[in-house]
């Protein structure tokens, strides 16, 4: 590494080594340790302390709160097997009532007639 | 590449609220600083974060471990809701959109030139063409890696690392009557 781009390392990530990368961290702090890069180390500091003072809130509670209620959740084998047999029971209850029901009869096929507007005006 | 969270990522999939209770501790407040840096406005960083989860726990059951690792696709996802936010608020015109003021509740003194001194460099970011701003609120703010981060934005590192020396220029200039701790 040269005092060139250890310089572009100071501009573009400030002084501090933990945001440097990884790959030019111990190159980086070889070179200033032999006095490279001074200017660039103390205006990176000035500017990574004024940026400090940009302490943002945590999010509220209530988001934290409505994050984990939209998490996906598991369907236990009780409210499976609970919702299966609601469905068995519901089958069985309503054949059963079907069977109950009485067959048409002829009556039903002249009711239905009645309300059958073809076979009205065919009558005429 | 190991993604530190993809076990997580699938047992919250399957239904375990313990492991989607780690993920949001984990990463919520991050993507919500994120937001917050972006779009200078509370309230629209909780909706950008909630809107990220949303994605999450929909892509969760089908998440597999591949080129991006969670969290950068995460960042992603995050920016992309924030670019769309400040793109409408172009459209619109907005003026009271971004301008969160310093809390008053805080009250004392020090907190209030803390406050002020905070909503400098908020001003100062908002300045920023979004592009810097996102590099340097995921370089700095987050201390995300040069690599994730230009992974995040979509950029080769080196363009990352012109974004950040750009970004930093403008705010030294803007800040530079700033005294820290003062």
């Amino acid at each position: 590494m040269n005092a060139e781009r250890l310089t572009e390392i100071l501009e573009a990530y400030g002084a501090d080594p933990k945001r440097w990368p990884a790959d030019e961290h111990a190159a980086a702090e070889a070179l200033l340790a032999a006095g490279a890069g001074a200017e660039a180390l103390a205006e990176a500091r000035v500017l990574d302390a004024a940026l400090s003072a940009d302490d943002v809130s945590a999010p509220s509670e209530l988001l934290m709160r409505r994050l984990q209620r939209a998490a996906p959740r598991a369907v236990s084998w009780r409210a499976a097997a609970a919702l299966a047999a609601c469905a068995v029971l519901g089958l069985v209850l309503g054949y059963g009532g079907a069977m109950r029901l009485a067959p048409p009869d002829a009556a039903d096929a002249v009711f239905s007639a009645a309300f059958d507007i073809d076979a009205l005006e065919g009558g005429r | 590449m190991h993604d530190p969270d993809a076990a997580l990522i699938k047992a919250a999939g399957a239904g375990d609220a313990r492991a989607a209770q780690t993920l949001i501790a984990k990463h919520a407040p991050r993507l919500h600083r994120l937001a917050r840096r972006m779009l200078n406005d509370a309230m629209e960083a909780e909706d950008v974060t909630q809107d990220v989860f949303l994605r999450v726990w929909k892509q969760a059951p089908r998440w597999r471990e591949g080129e991006a690792k969670f969290e950068t696709w995460m960042h992603r996802v995050a920016l992309n809701l924030c670019y769309d936010r400040l793109r409408k608020r172009r459209e619109t015109l907005d003026p009271a959109a971004g301008a969160d003021l310093p809390d008053p509740a805080r009250g004392a003194d020090e907190a209030l030139a803390a406050a002020q001194q905070a909503a400098r460099v908020r001003a100062a970011l908002a300045q920023l063409p979004e592009r810097q701003r996102a590099a340097i609120a995921l370089c700095h703010f987050e201390e995300a890696s040069n690599i994730e981060a230009a992974a995040a934005l979509e950029i080769s590192v080196d363009a990352l690392e012109s974004l950040l020396s750009r970004g930093r220029r403008a705010l030294r200039a803007a800040l530079a009557d700033l005294k820290p701790g003062a």
